[in-house]
């Protein structure tokens, strides 16, 4: 951490050659791979919770963390995989305090209700894709803390199912059932808000 | 097929956007599975829309994370001056400070203070102590017998000196005087003798002789002020006392408890202040 004022880093190096750079104390690394992780961190983040404040003090406690505990990650996993745990634990014990203030959360979710796409060439499209989008958050955030993390990473980000193993430390079959439990409870909670939508008809 | 509804479950499962012609005609006749099918449609839909939904640029700059790192960095160094053996020396003053302030206390019970300090502070003066023998030594005699006779609660601390509390506990505790006791009869015939009507009990009182005096006070007490001092002593506890107070049958007089001062642990009884009104 002495050499936290340190100059330009290689742009070349691999995610794991700039966390050992890092762990040695190489601010330059530290800021490559920020840079590298920063968005990626944050989009998850954000899913999670949807507010872009608190996604950006995540992030930046993710990466506070990442680079204090870089001396236990250990090189059989990639960087990226690594990061994204520790963001997905932070993002759980976030939701844990974030339940305490559910009701300034629903006044930020009626808030993101009234937003509409500036380039969406269709108005009354856009409220529909608004109403949809709203409903599949709402249920979302009903869900339990590992329910939730299936649905994001899966669903929304695409991820394949060994990249998800990998981040949650288990086997690509326990992860495609938990993933179908996910998506089964994750139906049950978006039912009533789609049918209150007349999304069902 | 066989278990189409199985089958279409699978195809949802898996996460399947379009159905095979089979499947499809199945919905039309089976309503559970078109309620599936409706719903994962409206998933995926919604799925797409937060999808599309863009993510706002994260915009925190490397700055500030550079800053909580140096900082913390800073909070993590350890205090130089903060040596093991400072800490430990610090620690063994802190320990010896604590114990010699809890010393004193901790040699002296607390409770035999307490006592000896309530019993002193009850006690009366020897000159109130010698009027009170002296009031007692005109009682009638078998009064004092009675006394005698009856059960004494042990170490009970006898107090027979009024005091202002005293005198107002009395006002509130003394019994009215609605049938006159027996010895009243005494004190009837002195009354008569002063030529006294029966419908003035506070002049009646004032006649009887002095061995009546606790009751007289008594009485007058609780029908107005006395007149006399606070030292004068007024009572004589030469009867049974018992923290709870004794009734006189023969007498119809009561004695309650007075409780005066602050109750000590050890139990009421050593504290019972015990008068006859």
């Amino acid at each position: 951490m002495d050499n936290l004022y340190a100059g330009a880093v290689d742009r070349t190096l691999t995610d794991e050659q700039l966390a050992a750079k890092a762990r040695e104390g190489d601010a330059a690394a530290m800021e490559e791979l920020y840079l590298r992780y920063r968005q990626p961190v944050f989009r998850i983040v954000y899913r999670s919770t949807r507010n872009t404040d608190e996604a950006e003090d995540i992030v930046q406690d993710v990466f506070l963390k990442a680079f204090e505990r870089l001396h236990t990650f250990r090189e059989q996993s990639r960087f990226s995989t690594w990061l994204m745990r520790i963001a997905l634990n932070l993002c759980t014990d976030r939701a844990r305090m974030r339940q305490r203030r559910q009701e300034l959360l629903e006044r930020e979710a009626e808030h993101k209700l009234a937003w509409s796409h500036p380039d969406s060439p269709d108005p009354l499209e856009t409220v529909q894709e608004n109403a949809f989008n709203e409903a599949f958050y709402t249920a979302l955030r009903q869900l339990p803390d590992h329910h939730r993390q299936l649905i994001v990473l899966r669903d929304l980000e695409e991820m394949d199912y060994e990249e998800i193993a990998r981040i949650l430390g288990t086997s690509v079959g326990a992860v495609k059932l938990r993933v179908m439990r996910a998506r089964r409870a994750f139906k049950v909670k978006l039912e009533p808000l789609l049918r209150a939508i007349g999304a069902l008809e | 097929m066989r278990h189409p509804c199985r089958e279409l479950e699978r195809h949802i499962e898996s996460g399947a956007e379009h159905l095979p012609d089979a499947l499809r005609a199945h919905l039309t006749a089976c309503a559970r599975c078109q309620r599936a099918w409706r719903l994962h449609a409206a998933y995926r839909r919604a799925l797409q829309a937060a999808r599309r939904e863009p993510t706002p640029a994260c915009e925190l700059p490397w700055s500030r994370v550079q800053a909580q790192i140096a900082a913390r960095a800073v909070s993590r160094r350890p205090a130089r001056w903060l040596s093991p053996a400072l800490a430990w020396g610090t620690a063994i003053v802190v320990a010896l400070a604590i114990g010699a302030a809890l010393f004193p206390t901790m040699t002296q019970p607390r409770g035999k203070t307490h006592a000896r300090a309530t019993h002193e502070h009850l006690m009366p003066a020897p000159a109130d102590m010698a009027h009170a023998e002296a009031l007692d030594a005109d009682a009638p005699a078998q009064a004092i017998a009675r006394a005698e006779n009856a059960p004494r609660a042990p170490a009970t601390t006898i107090v027979a000196q009024a005091t202002p509390r005293m005198h107002e506990s009395a006002r509130l505790q003394s019994p009215e005087a609605k049938s006159p006791p027996p010895p009243m009869r005494a004190r009837g015939s002195a009354a008569e003798a002063n030529n006294i009507p029966e419908s003035d009990p506070m002049m009646r009182a004032r006649a009887v002789p002095h061995e009546d005096a606790a009751f007289v006070m008594g009485q007058a007490m609780a029908g107005g002020t006395p007149d006399f001092g606070y030292e004068q002593a007024f009572a004589i506890a030469s009867l049974p006392l018992t923290p709870f107070g004794v009734g006189d049958q023969s007498t119809g007089v009561e004695y309650l408890p007075i409780r005066y001062g602050t109750s000590s642990y050890e139990g009421s009884h050593h504290e019972a202040v015990i008068g006859s009104f």
